[in-house]
């Protein structure tokens, strides 16, 4: 019966587990390059600024503004202004290796302030009495800092990889293949309106395991 | 020479205004090694900043702070932190870290200094039982109480065994008895420890409990200063008497004008006995030998170290020579006496 109800998902099967693969290898490739260099500009802002363990205002400055602008360009049009850089770095500007580029141009100005904020939410207080107790700048960026914005930055993780899933949907039908490219090729142009809501139902799906992981592993770590 | 010598201190803050607001205008003051030295003050009188100048999370504009005849105002980096080690500095919202237990709170110095993990198990071992924490070692922060905070905060700053302790309004979020428990603790740790303690708050009964030196601040100044009994039954300033009114019930403003309208013959003194005076039958004596009546309003006697200071609130009645030759009669006891009665005018003005 189930096969009467949704035909072409039947049809389509291999293709469909194939789209979602490469949206996997996406989102875990743009994730863990995103995620890293995030963290690291995250930590950098903090630090550099005022008041801040390395104030340093001008650097703080400017990385404000780049990621303020890449914050404000929309992703499908940071996709084609990104067209030739990708190009030159990996070859390419269509499949997964065109997609990944623009995917962590898009997220890494998102995780930067996600993170930032997160080591905000760290009191300042615990800060003030580590330097009290004459620990050195980087233990406490690395030994407290960090280790104490851990629940927060477990939860920006999780926002960052569910909003990379809708990048990649996005990078898909500009030529990055995965799920988003399948479901606007089949569901979209040709009408299979079953491929869309099983397309729909698996990505609520999805977002929900990961949603819940990762608010469990914070739970579980937040003390 | 003293321990701690802090001179002619300045302050200014600039806010994001650029409004600049000089919290210390000028700060003297001498610690002796072994002292507990309270600083007394209302918020925004300066107490933080002054003590966050000392270990020097704060940087004073001008003035010198020498501990044990160093100069620390001129320190760099790397000479703060040394400096630092050895100074150890508790806070009001205990700031311990949420994501480490109890152990591992009290061994962040210690592993920051790379003891070997058989040193810091010893030390921070001994330093639960000086707390009194041993069985809550692995408990995290946020099951703790306030007060159990507060001891795991101590404990983590004495592990680099510091000489110097600063208590940064330690008690002010605790309720009484636990403040009580907290300041038993830091005086069994400047008796058997011999650390210094510098301790700024804003309750008179913290400092009646332990200090054995006060000093009062008010907008950025020390206004007066010296041995907690000499400024509990000498007090004067205003404010320190304002400060003493949470120690010695006092009558109020309203209180005393009713008073006055009532009899304007009476006199409103608030007499302070010390040592022996304060137990002795002095009132009566005075009463009988100079046929004057004397009313008591509030009274108590309450005990610095173990000095006890009496206070007493009283009106007194009768012919004017027959009080005044009370009132000598009194400082012939070495009472302090202190006249109450606001100018006349003063009074009907608020009457």
């Amino acid at each position: 019966m189930i096969q009467q109800l949704l035909p072409n998902v039947f049809e389509y099967a291999e293709d469909m587990y194939k789209a979602f693969g490469e949206t996997l290898i996406m989102v875990l490739i743009s994730g863990s390059i995103g995620l890293l260099s995030g963290l690291l500009l995250g930590i950098i802002l903090v630090i550099t600024a005022d008041g801040g363990l390395y104030e340093n205002k001008p650097l703080h400055k400017i990385l404000e503004t780049v990621i303020n602008i890449f914050r404000s360009i929309p992703f499908v049009i940071l996709v084609a202004l990104l067209v030739s850089f990708t190009r030159a770095l990996v070859g390419t500007s269509i499949g997964i290796k065109g997609a990944i580029v623009p995917m962590v141009v898009g997220i890494v100005p998102f995780i930067s302030r996600l993170i930032e904020q997160a080591l905000l939410e760290v009191d300042n207080g615990v800060i003030e009495a580590a330097k009290a107790m004459g620990i050195s700048k980087s233990y406490i960026v690395f030994h407290i800092l960090i280790p104490e914005a851990r629940p927060g930055l477990i939860r920006s993780f999780v926002t960052a990889t569910i909003s990379l899933i809708g990048l990649s949907a996005m990078a898909g039908t500009v030529g990055g293949g995965g799920i988003g490219s399948f479901a606007v090729r089949y569901g979209y142009s040709r009408y299979m309106n079953d491929i869309t809501f099983v397309t729909v139902v698996i990505l609520i799906l999805g977002v929900n395991i990961i949603q819940s992981l990762g608010n469990r592993v914070a739970i579980k770590i937040s003390h | 020479m003293s321990y701690i010598e802090i001179r002619g201190v300045t302050k200014t803050f600039i806010n994001a205004n650029k409004e600049e607001t000089q919290v210390l205008k000028g700060i003297d003051l001498d610690i002796k090694k072994g002292d507990i030295y309270g600083i007394i003050g209302f918020s925004g009188a300066g107490k933080s900043t002054l003590i966050r100048c000392i270990n020097g999370l704060d940087k004073p504009d001008s003035g010198s702070i020498k501990i044990n005849g160093k100069e620390v105002t001129s320190l760099d980096e790397k000479g703060l932190m040394l400096l630092r080690e050895k100074i150890g500095m508790i806070f009001q919202h205990f700031n311990l870290l949420r994501s480490k237990n109890v152990y591992d709170n009290i061994a962040l110095p210690l592993r920051y200094k790379k003891r070997s993990p058989d040193a810091i198990r010893d030390k921070v071992d001994e330093l639960l039982r000086i707390v009194g924490l041993t069985e809550k070692k692995k408990s995290f922060p946020s099951q703790l109480s306030g007060g159990q905070k507060q001891r795991v905060a101590i404990a983590r700053s004495l592990a680099a065994e510091p000489a110097i302790l600063l208590s940064d309004e330690a008690t002010s979020a605790l309720d009484p008895q636990t403040t009580d428990s907290i300041l038993d603790l830091l005086a069994v740790l400047n008796q058997k420890l011999g650390i210094t303690i510098i301790l700024i708050t804003h309750q008179m009964n913290v400092i009646q409990r332990i200090c054995n030196k006060v000093a009062i601040i008010d907008d950025g100044r020390i206004v007066e200063k010296g041995s907690t009994f000499e400024v509990f039954s000498h007090p004067k300033q205003r404010i320190t008497k304002k400060f003493l009114e949470s120690i010695f019930r006092a009558p109020s403003e309203k209180e005393i004008c009713e008073l006055q309208k009532e009899n304007p013959e009476d006199e409103i003194l608030h007499l302070i006995f010390t040592g022996n005076k304060a137990k002795q039958s002095v009132i009566s004596d005075v009463t009988r030998s100079h046929h004057v009546d004397i009313n008591i309003l509030y009274g108590s006697i309450e005990y610095v170290g173990d000095q006890p200071i009496g206070s007493l609130f009283v009106t007194v009645h009768g012919n004017p020579f027959d009080i005044l030759s009370a009132k000598k009669s009194l400082q012939n006891y070495s009472v302090e006496i202190e006249d109450l009665r606001g100018d006349p005018d003063d009074t009907a003005a608020i009457a």
